[in-house]
């Protein structure tokens, strides 16, 4: 009989007594988080001094931000192990177990997933929220169900949103200057018009080399394909992250937006490169689908879950009114974190014999029929080629 | 103090920290958001100097430089005897790359439909032409101001400040806001003359007198007899003039060339002791009938007929032909009542007893013509009667 080992995310394949431990995968996040931070402080600090559009100490702040950003959720996290552990309040104890619980990393997700504008004190609760209710509730590191940055940018989003675009919101200096960009990202000009034309969704901003390379408004982390994939590369290659999750993701957003495209009589392949190089796609694909502790641990669980996350990606931002569906979508998903695991470990082990084949599928079933309707109701095919199909939906 | 520190010092430090955070933090997120303003304002700066470095052509840098208007007033369009002062809202010196002044732009803002029309004149200082106009501001009606179309516009560009009359063709249905870029314009000139080594060229000349040709025979075609002095020689000059005082015929003196024709003809209407309004058209000796006219309201004309008996101290008859209509809004006695009540109540009193109503309100053109035209019938009766 099968016997299985449980535990809390994440298991390392390095052995702790090589000196090797959790403080070496925050290092190696940082890393791979290091092109972003450096690509989103040029494009909205550096270049925009260049420009002649700011001066100096504005051209230090998306830098300063996104400091703030992991110095606010690592003393949030400092305060409440001081609160919560009496008989380990030392600076060296606090030290210590802020070391084990990468209690920068949601902060710095946090500040690059926010405006360049949003207030420091809009910071300071949003970190609050991602690691003490999003973490530190559940019985901190590893304990977690959501991931607590975008717990933390959910809350803003539905409570402070106003205040933020009231600050100035998402556009730099030099991009309030842009006629073109008429005041609204790529995927704001999608939800509002509902076109797919190449001339407003894409020209505006530069083209597809541009929108890859992440040159257009857009939150501070987000927008740098190319910055994001080098980090991605990275963690692969340090083993930190599978290859397969991001993958399999970006190419379920990809191959469902190109099937939208085609039933709405948009055939080009500009549509489903647009949809995956915008809205947070790739940074959510390389930095969030992957997080160990919120994300199925086995592997079959990650492919399901990183379908599910395309599909419901697609979703949200097609049949809801979401300008993005990315955080809505992974929030959601969380939720099922556990279900995933459980049902996928058993396929894994049953393979097709009951009740490894009926969980299989129901998972594959689901994921179809998700896929189905995301498109039927995007598209145009529901009312012209299925019209009973059309009629139950 | 000691105690509580050595108890909670780690706390203190870290809620410190956050404090620090929240006050920095904030002073700075508030310097940024400020800072949107501030740039905003700096880049509408920077694209209105552009907007003048183009309309100039060429040019690598312009300033601002600090002069005053100068004290000079002009017509207000459309209000007879009225005038005003432009403003000069801006004055700026556009460089070449080798920092040599190149061209200059005023901003000056005149009255045409309504105050406030805001146009920049860029003048190349070497050649001293007009090299381009830019509408800054305006608050004139978009349908009557739309007219001024690139034909009009066109009149400008380089338009050379060394002409005598320096005006420019007007465009129908748009006389106004013409009038008032016509004002900006001649209003620059005397800028750039102040500011720069410019003389505005001149005619000399000195209107003496202008006097109705009284003639039976010939009245209707030479209405006007004027007295003028001009040239730098003092020629000494007597002409008829038509009604559209143009010249007609020289009676004394030397014929002038048409440049100063042009200025006389631009001078009379502001400068003539007497109301050129009024004109005479027609005279039919044998009925004994004069027809007089002068523009109205709605731009058609008045026109009164009028016949004398043999010794020309009465009236047989009298007719007012009009177009005129009247705004109810303004006067109850009228309300719906079709014209002509204005004319028939003038011309009834007239004729009993040869005096004039006072303007009727709300129709004070319409009155203002008709007692122009009765004026000019009663100076023709007493002319042909001896004084009468």
């Amino acid at each position: 009989m099968a016997r299985f080992a449980g535990g809390k995310a994440p298991f390392l394949r390095i052995s702790d007594t090589k000196g090797h431990n959790t403080q070496a995968i925050m290092k190696d996040f940082m890393i791979a988080m290091s092109p972003v931070i450096l690509f989103s402080w040029y494009k909205n600090g550096i270049k925009v001094l260049i420009d002649g559009n700011i001066n100096f100490i504005e051209m230090l702040y998306p830098l300063f931000f996104i400091a703030m950003g992991a110095i606010l959720s690592t003393l949030m996290e400092g305060i409440f192990f001081y609160v919560t552990d009496k008989e380990h309040r030392s600076f060296q104890d606090i030290l210590d177990k802020l070391s084990r619980s990468y209690a920068a990393i949601p902060g710095i997700i946090l500040a690059l997933l926010l405006p360049l504008y949003t207030p420091i004190w809009v910071l300071m609760f949003a970190a609050f929220v991602a690691t003490i209710i999003g973490k530190m509730i559940f019985g901190g590191f590893g304990h977690n169900i959501f991931n607590p940055a975008l717990l933390g940018y959910a809350i803003v989003g539905f409570t402070l949103m106003g205040v933020v675009n009231r600050a100035g919101g998402l556009f730099n200096a030099s991009e309030v200057l842009v006629d073109a960009y008429a005041g609204a990202t790529p995927l704001g000009v999608l939800a509002s018009g509902k076109q797919l034309s190449f001339d407003l969704l894409v020209k505006p901003y530069g083209g597809l080399f541009n929108l890859f390379i992440g040159s257009y408004p857009g939150a501070l982390g987000e927008t740098s394909s190319l910055a994001i994939m080098i980090g991605g590369v990275y963690l692969v290659y340090k083993k930190i992250i599978k290859w397969y999750t991001p993958v399999i993701y970006v190419g379920t957003v990809f191959v469902l937006s190109w099937l939208i495209g085609l039933v709405s009589g948009e055939a080009g392949l500009w549509f489903p490169t647009y949809s995956i190089l915008t809205g947070g796609v790739m940074f959510a694909a390389v930095f969030m689908a992957t997080e160990p502790v919120t994300t199925p641990t086995n592997s079959l669980g990650k492919v399901f879950f990183a379908l599910f996350l395309g599909v419901l990606t697609v979703l949200f931002r097609f049949v809801g009114n979401l300008p993005e569906g990315v955080g809505t979508s992974l929030i959601f998903l969380n939720i099922f974190t556990i279900a995933f695991d459980k049902y996928t470990a058993v396929i894994r082990t049953k393979k097709l014999a009951k009740p490894g084949g009926l969980y299989l599928a129901i998972l594959t079933g689901l994921f179809i029929l998700l896929a189905i309707y995301t498109v039927i109701k995007a598209g145009n095919m529901y009312s012209l080629v299925m019209p009973i199909l059309g009629w139950v939906i | 103090m000691k105690k509580f520190m050595s108890k909670y010092f780690q706390i203190t430090v870290l809620t410190s920290l956050l404090l620090l955070i929240f006050v920095l933090g904030g002073v700075f997120s508030r310097y940024m958001t400020s800072q949107i303003e501030v740039h905003a304002n700096d880049n509408a700066i920077k694209e209105f100097n552009q907007s003048l470095i183009n309309l100039v052509g060429s040019g690598e840098l312009i300033e601002e430089f600090d002069v005053v208007g100068i004290d000079k007033e002009y017509d207000i369009p459309g209000l007879e005897g009225e005038k005003y002062q432009p403003e000069l809202i801006g004055a700026y010196k556009v460089y070449d790359s080798e920092s040599k002044v190149i061209a200059v732009v005023y901003i000056i803002s005149t009255i045409g439909r309504d105050e406030g029309l805001e146009i920049a004149y860029a003048i190349d200082i070497e050649s001293k032409v007009i090299i381009d106009t830019m509408v800054v501001d305006s608050s004139e009606t978009p349908d009557y101001f739309q007219a001024l179309n690139f034909g009009f516009y066109n009149q400008l560009k380089n338009k050379t400040l060394d002409e005598v009359l320096f005006n420019l063709d007007a465009v129908t249905g748009a006389t106004l806001s013409c009038l008032a870029v016509e004002t900006g314009m001649q209003y620059a000139r005397e800028l750039f003359a102040r500011d720069f080594d410019f003389t505005i060229p001149d005619i000399v000349y000195t209107i003496n007198s202008v006097i109705r040709n009284f003639d039976k025979t010939t009245m209707a075609d030479k209405p006007f007899i004027v007295n003028i002095t001009y040239g730098s020689d003092n020629q000494e000059l007597e002409a008829y003039f038509d009604n559209d005082l143009n010249y007609l015929e020289t009676i004394s003196g030397t014929e002038p060339n048409q440049l100063y024709k042009d200025v006389f003809k631009d001078a009379l209407p502001t400068q003539a002791s007497i109301d050129l309004r009024a004109k005479v058209i027609d005279y039919d000796s044998t009925t004994r009938t004069l027809s007089v006219l002068t523009r109205a309201y709605h731009r058609d004309n008045i026109i009164i007929e009028v016949t004398f008996d043999e010794t020309f101290t009465s009236i047989t008859s009298l007719t007012i032909i009009s177009k005129e209509t009247y705004d109810s809004d303004y006067n109850d006695l009228y309300t719906g009542a079709p014209s002509p009540v204005i004319e028939n109540a003038y011309k009834d009193q007239y004729l009993a007893d040869g005096s004039y109503l006072d303007t009727f309100a709300g129709a004070t053109v319409t009155s203002n013509g008709i007692i122009r035209l009765l004026t000019l019938i009663d100076e023709v009766m007493s002319a042909w009667n001896g004084g009468n």
